[in-house]
C-alpha cells in the first residue's frame, strides 16, 4: 500500500500533474487574491505580474465585470459561478479551452473566501468544437437545401400558371377555325350557294392558325418564364388595327348568335407603341368574356378614344349582358380563383388575368364598370404616341 | 483623457459573423473558412472617443451562437454594458433569433442596456432574405438602431462598435 498522505503533496508527481492541468486560487472576501497555484499565474491578464494580493476580477478579463455577482457568493445568495470553454489563443496559433469556476472555500461559511478553479479542458474542448462544426455545417446545408427546395417549388408553380394560361388561349381561336371549317364542310358540296365566300373563309382560317402558332411557340420557350419573362414585342402601332382585325373576326363568328359586334374609333391612326399581337390577345379575351355571357342576343362595342391631353389612348370594350356585382369585381383580376381545398381553375379568372398582365406590361391600366343588369365595360389606358 | 473599460457582449444565431465581426473590428482581418465558437472568447480593443474625452477599453464577449441561448446565462452577460446583436441578411430565420436573445437579455439581467443590431454581410445583398421593413420593426420592437455591416468589407463595423461605445458612455 502506498503511503496515503504523500500522495498528494507538493513534491508529489500526481501533484505535478495535476498542477500542470489545473489551477486554483484562494480569495477572501474582499475579493483579493490570498494564494495561487498550478497554471492560474500563467492565465492571468499579465502572467509576469504576481496575482496574489490582486483583485480577482482585474486579474482574469473573464472575471471582469462579474464583482457584483461574486459578493452574491460570498453572502451565500449564489452557490456558485461557472464559465465553460473560455477561449484562448495558444502559440500555435490554435485555441485552448479553459473551464472557470468560483465556490464557496467552505460550504457552510461562504463569507469565509472563495475557491478559484481553474481547468485545462483543451481536449473535451477540442472534441466539442468538432461536433458542433459539423452540427452547424449541417445545418447550414439544410437551411440551403430547403431554400433551394421551395425555389424550385415556385419555378414549378409558375410553369404550371403558364402551361394553363397557354391552354386557355389556344382555346379562342381554336374555337373561331372549328367553326369556319364547320360552316365550310356543310356548304362543300355547293360553294356556289354558300352565304360565305370561300376565300374570305380561309384567309380567317388561316390567320387564326398563324396566331395558335404563335402562341405554341410561347409555350416551347418556356425557359424564358423560367427567368419570369413574358415576351412582349414593342412597335409603333396604329392600336385599331389589331382591334379591328379581332372586331372583324368575331363579327362574323357571332352574326349566327345574333351578337352584333362594334368598333368606334377614329379616321385617323391612333399611335402607340405597343405590341399587336398582345392587343389582339386582350381584345380575344375581352370580347371572347363578353360574347360568353351574352347568350345569343346583344351587343358589344369597342371604342377607342385618344386622349392626348392626358397622354393616353382610352380603349373600352362594352356590352349590354347581364353585368357583374361589385364584389366580385374585385377578385375579377386574380390569378384563377380556387375553391378552397380543390385546385380547380375557374374560365373567367385566367383570361382576365392575361389580360391585366398584358395591359401592365403594355404600361397601361385597366379597370371595370359594371352593376348587374346594365351591362359590363373593361376601360383600358395606354401611353399614346404622339407623332409629329 | 481618462480610461474606462466595459464589457459588450455579441449575441445572435451560429454563423452570422460574430467572430468575424469581432475579428474585423480588433485585428482588422477577415477568413472565408468558418470555425464555430465554442464557449466564450474575449478579445480587447481601445476605443477613443475624443468628443467625451473617454478613452474606453472595450472587452468583447463573443458568445456561441446557435439555439443554445438558454446557456446565455447571467456568468456570462453580467456586468455587460451593452450588446451588439447580430443577424445574417441571407438568413431570414437569423432575425428571429434576435428577438429570442433579447428577451433572455432581459430576463438574465432584469435590466436594459444599449443595444446595436448589425445587419451583417451586407456584401451579399443580392442573397437578402431580411428587408429594411423587417429591421425597421425589430429594432423598434426592441429599442435598438441598426446598421448594415460587412465583417468581409469591413463596411459598417466600426460605426457600429462605435455607435454602442457612444450609447454606453
Ligand atoms: N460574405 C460574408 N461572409 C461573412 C461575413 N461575416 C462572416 N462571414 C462568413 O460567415 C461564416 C460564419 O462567420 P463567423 O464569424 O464564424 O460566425 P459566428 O458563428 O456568428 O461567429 C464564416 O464562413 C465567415 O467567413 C460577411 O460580412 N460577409
Ligand atoms: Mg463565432
Amino acid at each position: 500500500m502506498p503511503p496515503q498522505p504523500s500522495f498528494f503533496s507538493n513534491e508529489s508527481r500526481a501533484f505535478e500533474l495535476l498542477s500542470s492541468r489545473m489551477g486554483v486560487a484562494h480569495i477572501n472576501s474582499d475579493q483579493i487574491i490570498e494564494s495561487a497555484q498550478g497554471i492560474t499565474q500563467q492565465l492571468a491578464l499579465s502572467p509576469e505580474v504576481e496575482v496574489v494580493s490582486q483583485p480577482v476580477s482585474e486579474c482574469f478579463v473573464e472575471l471582469f465585470g462579474l464583482e457584483e455577482m461574486i459578493d452574491l457568493i460570498l453572502a451565500g445568495e449564489l452557490p456558485f459561478l461557472e464559465l465553460q470553454e473560455v477561449n484562448r489563443p495558444n502559440d500555435v496559433g490554435g485555441i485552448d479551452y479553459f473551464d472557470f469556476g468560483l465556490y464557496p472555500a467552505d460550504k457552510n461559511k461562504p463569507n469565509d473566501g472563495l475557491i478559484l478553479f481553474i481547468e485545462n479542458t483543451t481536449s473535451q474542448g477540442r472534441l466539442m468544437q468538432n461536433v458542433i462544426q459539423q452540427r452547424n455545417e449541417l445545418r447550414l446545408t439544410q437551411q440551403e437545401l430547403s431554400k433551394a427546395n421551395s425555389e424550385l417549388h415556385s419555378l414549378n408553380e409558375l410553369k404550371s400558371i403558364f402551361l394553363s394560361m397557354a391552354a386557355h388561349d389556344l382555346r379562342s381561336p381554336l374555337s373561331v377555325i372549328t367553326t369556319y371549317s364547320d360552316l365550310m364542310l356543310n356548304s362543300a358540296d355547293n360553294f356556289d350557294n354558300s352565304p360565305f365566300e370561300p376565300k374570305y373563309v380561309f384567309s380567317r382560317i388561316l390567320e387564326q392558325s398563324i396566331w395558335l402558332n404563335s402562341l405554341i411557340d410561347d409555350i416551347l420557350n418556356l425557359n424564358m418564364i423560367e427567368q419570369g419573362k413574358f415576351p412582349i414585342e414593342m412597335e409603333k402601332i396604329d392600336v385599331q388595327e389589331p382591334l379591328k382585325a379581332v372586331v372583324n373576326q368575331f363579327q362574323h363568328v357571332l352574326s349566327t348568335r345574333n351578337i352584333s359586334v362594334s368598333f368606334i374609333g377614329s379616321e385617323d391612326a391612333v399611335w402607340a407603341f405597343a405590341d399587336k399581337n398582345r392587343i389582339k390577345q386582350i381584345a380575344f379575351n375581352l370580347i371572347g368574356n363578353s360574347a360568353k355571357f351574352l347568350g345569343d342576343a346583344g351587343n358589344i362595342t369597342v371604342t377607342v378614344s385618344p386622349l392626348p391631353e392626358q397622354h393616353e389612348i382610352k380603349i373600352s370594350f362594352a356590352d349590354d349582358g347581364p353585368g357583374i356585382p361589385k364584389q366580385q369585381q374585385e377578385r375579377l383580376f386574380q390569378l384563377f380563383y380556387r375553391t378552397p381545398g380543390a385546385s380547380k381553375f375557374s374560365g373567367t379568372g385566367l383570361g382576365l388575368y392575361i389580360v391585366k398582365t398584358i395591359t401592365e406590361r403594355l404600361d397601361g391600366e385597366i379597370s371595370v364598370e359594371s352593376e348587374p343588369g346594365e351591362g359590363t365595360s373593361f376601360n383600358i389606358t395606354l401611353p399614346i404616341l404622339i407623332v409629329e | 483623457m481618462k480610461t474606462i473599460q466595459k464589457k459588450i457582449c455579441l449575441l445572435g444565431d451560429f454563423s452570422v459573423g460574430k467572430s468575424s465581426l469581432v475579428r474585423q473590428f480588433v485585428e482588422g482581418q477577415f477568413d472565408d473558412s468558418y470555425l464555430s465558437t465554442i464557449g466564450v472568447k474575449i478579445s480587447r480593443k481601445p476605443v477613443e472617443l475624443s468628443e467625451k474625452e473617454v478613452a474606453l477599453n472595450l472587452l468583447i464577449w463573443d458568445l456561441a451562437g446557435g439555439d443554445d441561448y438558454s446557456k446565455v446565462t447571467s456568468g456570462y452577460l453580467a456586468g455587460a454594458a451593452g450588446v451588439v446583436m447580430v443577424c445574417d441578411i441571407t438568413r431570414k430565420n437569423t432575425l428571429l433569433m434576435l428577438e429570442v436573445y433579447s428577451k433572455q437579455l432581459t430576463k438574465v439581467l432584469k435590466k436594459e442596456i444599449p443595444i446595436v443590431i448589425l445587419a451583417n454581410k451586407c456584401d451579399l445583398i443580392e442573397n437578402r432574405e431580411i428587408d429594411d421593413a423587417q429591421l425597421d420593426k425589430i429594432s423598434e420592437k426592441i429599442n435598438a438602431p441598426w446598421h448594415f455591416s460587412s465583417a468581409k468589407t469591413g463596411e459598417g463595423v466600426e460605426t457600429g462598435f462605435r455607435t454602442l461605445s457612444n450609447l454606453i458612455i
